[in-house]
Order: C-alpha cells, then structure tokens, then sequence
C-alpha cells in the first residue's frame, strides 16, 4: 500500500466561544489534541429513548494502532459507528480530519470500515463484492485494486463462489478488504479477528501496525484482551457507555496508585521471607501459590528498595520477582470493575 | 482541530448511480420474485384469453374493464411491491446497507439507482404481459392506453413503495394497506379520497384513451400523466432524505 | 442450629417437567403475545391495532346507527350478512401480518432449530403456532360479531329471547370460527415458503384477491359455471360465513346461486386442506440453522 503523506505540522486551536455562551473546557484545554490527530471525538453521547448508549466520551486518535476497549455491550460499537458517521450522535462532535462524517459524506473517501455484522451479499462473489467498493469509492482500476487487497488478506480472487458460502473467517477478510481497498486514512474494525485461525490473526495483526506504520490511523475494537494486548499499548477504554482510560495502558496501570501491586517471589526460603514481609510498611498482604509468594505492595518503589536487603536478612535466595498484574487484563478488570 | 486534509473526492453520479444500480439489480431478481412475478403477469394474459373467448356484448367496454380490475388494480401494485419495498428495505433489515451508504457520495445517488433499478426491472414484467393482454383484446385503441398506464403505474408505486421500504420496518405491509385499503375501498366512497389513488390517475389514462367509461376515473386528463411521476419525484427525494437523516447499522 | 457448609455445586434439575403440552401452550402464547405487539415496544402493536379496529369499525357504526335512528331498523338497511364483505380487507391484512410474523422470523433467526431442539417436534411446532394465530384471528372473526350481537340486544335491536340470543352467538363462533382457522392455515401455508416475512405478506393477500377477481371475471364475464367460485377460497370463506351466521346475502351472483351446505362444507373442507398442508409443509422443511 502506498504511504499516504504527513500532516503538516502546525497547533491546533479551538474556535473562540460564541459570544454570551458559558464557556466549557474543551478538549484542548483538559488535553491536547495531538496535531497529527485524524479522529476527534468531543464530548459525544448517544442516547437511544431513554436508554444512554454512549455518555460524554472525548478522545482524539492519531495514526497507528489504538484498541478500543471495552465488556460486552459498553458502547464500542456505537462509538465506532458516530466515528464514520453512520448514527448522529446526540450531543457532542465527531469530526474526521477536520469534517463531519455525518454531513460531509465525501469524507467516507478517507473512512474503511469493516462493521461487526457478519452478513453479506448473497448474489456477488468476493472480488464483486470489493471491486463494487472500490468502484463506488472512486478508485480507478477498480479491478486490479480488488484483486491485489484480496491477496493481501490472502483470500482467492478468482473464487466464484458466493460471500453466504464462505466460513466466519473468510467474511472477516473479505470485510477487511473491502475496508482498505481505497486507501483510507482512518481504518474502522470491529472485531476484526472473530472467526479467524491463529495463524491468519497473525498475519492481520500484522497488516494492522504494517497499516498504522503508513500513518493510517486503525481502530481496532474488541473485548478480548489477548487480541487486543497484540495490537499495541495504545487503547481507549469505554464502559458502561464512558470512557474509562486512554492512553498507552502500561501508563495507566502506573495511574492507578489507589491499587496494591501484586508481585510474585520465589525463593528457597518461602516461609521465613513471607514472616519478614508481612512486618513490612509497605505490603498490604501475603499469600502462598504453590512454592511462590504472592505480595501486594502500595508502593512498588519502596518494595524493590527493601526486597533484596530484607532478603539477605532473613538468609532467603530470590529466584524470581516478576509482578503478576501489569497486563491489560489487570488494567481491564480495575476500570470495568469501578 | 486536526490540521490533516482530507484527500479531494469527488465521484459523478455518472460513476456512482451505474455502480450502486448494478449491486441492488443483482440482489433483487431472485428466483422465488421471478416466479411470483411470472404468475402475475401469466394470470393477465390468461384472464385476457378467457375474455376474448366470450361472445359479450360490448367487448370493448369488457376489454377495457378487465384491464382495469387486474392489470391495472392488481398486477402493477404487487408485482411493484414484491421488487420495490425490498430494494432497500431488505438492505436496512439484513444490515448490509452500511457498504453502499459509507461512500463519498451524496445519498440522492443511492436513492436514484435504487429507483432505477426497480424501474428496470419492473417495466418488461408488467408493461409487456399488459401490452400482451391488451392485444389480445382485439380491441387496438385499448393498447397505446394500455401502456401508457402500465409505465406511469410503474413509475409511480415504485417511487411510493420504494420509499416505504426504506422508511417503515413494516414498509411493505403498509403498502399493503395502501393498495387494500385506500385503493381498493376507501377511494371509492369519495372524490376526494381518490385523488390519493394512484388507480384512479391510471384508469383515467384508460378510460380518457379508449372512449370507454370506467369506475374510479374522476380525473382530469392532465393530472393523470403528471401526478405519477410528481409521485415518484417526490417519492425518490423523500427516500434521500430518509437515507441522509436515519441511523445506519 | 448447627453450623454447616452446603457443597451446592452443579445439581441436575429433578423436579417435575410439564412435557410438551406445556411447550405448546407457551410457543402458542409467546406467538399470541408477538402477533399483538404485547410486552413489546408501542410501535409493535400498531399493525394489530389498525387491523383489529378496523374489523371492529363496522360494528360501532351499525350499533351508533341502530342507537339512534332506531326507524332504520324497520327498513333492513344493516344486515348483519354484510359483515364479511365490509371487514374482508382487515382480514386479508390481519392474516398477512400475524402469520408470517411468527413463522418466517423463526426461521430466519434460528429460532425454529432451537424450537425443534426442544421437547417440541415439528408437528407439535405447527401445532403451537396454529393455536397462537388462531387465537388471536378469533379478535376479528368473532369478537366483532359478538360485540355486534350483544350491543344490538342492549340497544334493542338484537335477538328477541334468551334461546336466539344464545343461537345468534354460538352461530357468530362457529362461523368465526371455521373462517379463523382457514385464514390461519391458508396464512402459515403460504408463510412457510419465503424467507422474508414481507413476500410472504404480498403472497397472502395476493392469495386472497385475485382469486376474488379471477372467479368474478370468469362467472360474471365469461359466463362460466357457477361452480367456478368454488376455486375462490375467499369468496367461499365469506359466503360460508353468511350461511352460518344465518343472514346469506343474495346479489343474484354465482356465489349466491350454490347450495349453501355445500358452501359450508368446502369452506370446512378448505380450513382443513390449509393446516394439513401446513403440516405436510413443516414436516419437509429444511431446517438450515
């Protein structure tokens, strides 16, 4: 695929209030809108009736791989759908490079979306299927277009079958193409990997950050962490309609100081280590695992000071600190769970 | 805001229409409505036969009436519900819309081919079987008549279901509604209740072509070439405005 | 009390399972309550209103009539035979959007494999489902008619003793009730073929009307034999219905010409071709998902 070419660098700034209007903070002003950002999403909520899909989220994505994340039923999917402007959102801006999605339909030139749904045209094949994408995205060679993204996503051109007999995982792909056949700068996937093998997540995994790498920004939406932990550091994390985090997680797991560490020890002398930690300022608890101790520490710094003199104080060998709640997951189930 | 632009696109209808018209063509002519619609169009030309063979007294004034109460009340109406309501309607219900509606084009372009191509595919199924049966007849004055209702009926309910399709959930049952109801016995009571009959227009075509009285035909002769395609004008931009206006799945 | 802590763990249900006569009957509710939009969103039960008031509509209009001119009585303008003829269209439409609504949903959404997954087989499904639809088409096959009876007899327009009051309902059930369950199987006969419930909806009521048509043409235009009606399932539901309800209407037609036992007995006749054609139907159909 082509590199499309940089942003030009110039600050962003907000347009002045109207006169006689409350000013609100905006974006900028409790964080800065990244000047390479392709998608800005401000102050957006959803609301269907009575029910509140999407509440006050304000994020902005810039080009590379950013996960939004989220349980079952947060709000993902909604938030993805305002992004390129298939749903209106209730409140609040979504804009795409600088325009709305929604009443600037030239836009969905520079939008691919690959929605959840795994239904499909029953009467074309695959490569009708994306060459009419490509043909209605303005893309000339529409054909050789098709063919070469088919291959990319390693689906068979040539294949005559129709799209209802394909397996889960072919119609993923086969959504996947029709998503970047023209070349977008904002790449939409929900749930991109669901039907796949583990060999072709890989290779998509991998042309996601091959895309990213061309300065595309690719939203990735899912609610398994594992997936999403291969994507990169880079989520937004949306629940019960809210967002809860952004940013790189490993970052936001460091915020999160108002949860203990847990580490796991090994060491020859468990017991007596475990005795000695427990008298400790700064573990909040001990439990054994097996031949391991698990330890939780309000601060991890003050921790790994003392780990190491109490050790030879009470004559135990380390074999082993390694801290157990540093991934996503941990991440995942402190912001779901508050 | 973001400093990055947007790449410049800008796609004619020229491009987009035959594009958009030859996905929705293809996904409509399925075996089960060609079927259907070959019944429909088999049981004018039956029903024509089966007039022709009667010795009555006034064959065109029969000819004429026959017409009226299957082509024109019947078959035009349902054949134009089986391929219209559908054409979009079944793209909103099976949430396959999303791939024709997110392109850098303006919505009327979706909402035109759309009509397009239930036009094209209704006109040699209803226009020729009515042409056929008109023919049959014996009756000549009856066939330019005849044909002319068949085009602008087309014309005008694919317009009105087209947009049902897109609008309601239960398009297709309120074109029901409109065809049982309001044509075939609310506008019958009044004058007023059948200028919302979009029989009426056609029967007037018949009756204004052939000389041959006919119920439901209260309209004058100009209204009933303009109003069907007024009907499809404005059917074919409210359907735009529904695609620009509703949330798409 | 001792102190103790219960394993509860994973327990097999053991107590008592209702058996299939409780799955129909609660396929057959869940099917009445979809039909009429309950427990549903409002925009759920407009269909079902429109339908059901517009077969109640005639009926509000005779007793209002009857209220307040009572001389018109004396001239026989309101004939209770005209019935059929005024609501026929709410029928055609009540039919066309509750028996595809609970038939070609289930087999679009995966809904029928799971319902023959269950102590349900194919027959008790069909089963179910009539009684769902039947039930509620009994809402404009009788219910108007009953209403009908009763006010008039409050108004006193109606049946002169207790004996004929009663004669006059059970008359309007058992009418209502053969052309309930012949609209119902005609109904889910035509519904099991489609996959959308729309086509299924145009090819019930196209079922209906040009049957109409077709017998008219042919019996009043091309002089065909009267027995020609009797391919109108339609016309011949409706003149079924006149002859039990106990007030035929005579227009000097075809229809009106042919004996009314044999009427009543190919209306049955229909009612009965209908469901077991239905059933033949469910038990061939392929059941993909």
């Amino acid at each position: 695929m082509t590199t499309p070419p940089p942003p030009p660098s110039s600050p962003s700034q907000p347009p002045p209030p109207p006169p006689g209007a409350i000013a609100q903070p905006s974006p900028s002003q409790l964080q800065p809108i990244p000047a390479d950002a392709l998608v800005v999403v401000d102050r957006v909520s959803k609301f269907f009736g009575d029910i509140v899909a999407v509440s006050d989220v304000t994020f902005a994505v810039s080009p590379g791989v950013t996960a939004l994340l989220g349980p079952n039923g947060a709000g993902k999917s909604t938030v993805l759908r305002m992004m390129c402007g298939l749903a209106l959102p209730s409140s609040g801006t979504v804009s795409v490079m600088g325009q709305s999605p929604r009443s600037n339909p030239e836009i969905a030139a520079e939008i691919g979306l690959a929605p959840q749904q795994e239904s499909v045209f029953g009467h074309l094949t695959a490569l009708q299927f994306v060459r009419a994408s490509a043909e209605l995205q303005g893309v000339a060679n529409a054909d050789a277009e098709a063919r070469r993204v088919l291959q990319l996503v390693e689906l068979d051109a040539n294949d005559q079958r129709f799209l209802p007999t394909y397996s889960k995982g072919m119609r993923q792909r086969v959504k996947l193409a029709q998503a970047i056949v023209h070349e977008p700068r904002v790449i939409l996937l929900d749930e991109p990997l669901s039907g796949l093998d583990p060999r072709q997540r890989l290779h998509m995994v991998a042309l996601f950050h091959e895309l990213g790498d061309q300065g595309r920004a690719v939203i990735v939406s899912s609610h398994v962490l594992e997936e999403v932990e291969r994507f990169g550091s880079n989520v937004v994390v949306i629940t019960q309609g809210r967002l809860a985090a952004q940013g790189d997680f490993r970052e936001i797991r460091a915020l999160m100081d108002n949860r203990p560490r847990r580490l796991r020890i090994s060491s020859d002398r468990p017991r007596v280590l475990a005795s000695a930690l427990i008298g400790e300022d700064n573990v909040s608890g001990v439990s054994f695992s097996g031949d391991h101790i698990e330890v939780d520490t309000n601060d991890i710094v003050a921790f790994a000071r003392a780990i190491a003199p109490l050790s030879k104080r009470v004559e135990a060998r380390l074999f082993e600190v390694a801290p157990l709640d540093e991934g996503l997951e941990s991440v995942f189930k402190y912001l779901v769970g508050r | 805001m973001t400093a990055v632009q947007p790449r410049p696109t800008t796609i004619s209808p020229v491009a987009s229409i035959p594009a958009f018209y030859r996905v929705l063509l293809r996904g409509q002519l399925t075996r089960g409505r060609l079927f259907g619609l070959g019944v429909l169009a088999g049981i004018s030309i039956l029903l024509m036969f089966v007039g022709r063979g009667v010795a009555t007294f006034d064959r065109e004034q029969a000819s004429v009436q026959l017409l009226s109460d299957y082509s024109i009340a019947l078959l035009i109406p349902l054949a134009t519900l089986i391929l219209a309501t559908p054409m979009l309607g079944n793209l909103i219900e099976d949430r396959l819309l999303v791939y024709l509606w997110l392109k850098p084009v303006p919505r009327w372009h979706l909402a035109v081919a759309a009509y397009a191509a239930v036009v094209t595919a209704l006109l040699p199924v209803v226009v020729v079987p009515i042409v056929v049966s008109a023919a049959i007849t014996g009756f000549g004055g009856l066939i330019v008549p005849a044909t002319l209702a068949a085009v602008l009926g087309v014309i005008a309910y694919s317009g009105l279901y087209l947009f049902l399709g897109v609008r309601f959930t239960w398009g297709l049952w309120l074109g029901l509604l409109y065809l049982v109801l309001w044509e075939n016995v609310l506008s019958r009571f009044s004058n007023g209740m059948a200028r919302l009959s979009i029989r009426s227009y056609l029967n007037t075509l018949l009756e204004q072509g052939t000389d041959v009285s006919i119920p439901l035909a209260e309209r004058a002769t100009w209204s009933s070439f303009l109003i069907p395609i007024a009907v499809a004008i404005v059917a074919v931009a409210l359907t735009a405005r529904a695609l620009a206006r509703t949330d798409i799945e | 009390m001792s102190t103790q802590i219960h394993d509860l763990g994973y327990r097999a249900y053991a107590g008592e399972r209702a058996g299939v006569a409780w799955a129909v009957r609660s396929l057959a509710v869940h099917s009445m309550r979809r039909i009429l939009g309950l427990k549903r969103a409002g925009k759920h039960k407009i269909v079902p209103a429109i339908t059901i008031g517009f077969a109640f509509l005639p009926a509000i209009v005779m007793i209002g009539i009857a209220a307040f001119v009572p001389a018109v009585n004396e001239f026989d303008i309101i004939r209770l035979g005209d019935y059929f003829g005024f609501i026929s269209f709410a029928l055609f439409l009540f039919t066309a959007a509750a028996a595809p609504g609970v038939l070609t949903t289930d087999r679009t959404s995966g809904m029928l494999a799971l319902y023959l997954a269950s102590p349900l087989n194919r027959t008790t499904y069909v089963l179910a489902k009539f009684i769902g639809i039947f039930s509620v088409m009994l809402l404009v096959t009788v219910a108007p008619i009953v209403f009908l009876q009763v006010a008039f007899t409050l108004v006193g327009s109606g049946p002169g003793g207790i004996v004929d009051f009663v004669a006059s309902i059970a008359r309007a059930i058992v009418a209502g009730g053969i052309l309930a369950a012949a609209l119902t199987g005609l109904g889910m006969f035509i519904s099991s073929f489609p996959k959308r419930w729309g086509i299924a909806s145009v090819a019930i009521v196209a079922t209906m009307l040009i049957p109409i048509i077709v017998a008219a043409i042919l019996t009043e235009g091309a002089d065909a034999p009267d027995w020609v009606m009797f391919l109108s399932p339609p016309d011949i539901l409706g003149k079924a219905w006149e002859h039990l309800i106990g007030d035929p209407v005579n227009n000097s037609l075809a229809l009106d010409r042919l004996d009314s036992t044999l009427v009543v007995l190919a209306a049955i006749a229909y009612a009965a071709v209908f469901v077991g054609l239905t059933w033949w139907r469910y038990q061939h159909i392929e059941v993909d998902r």
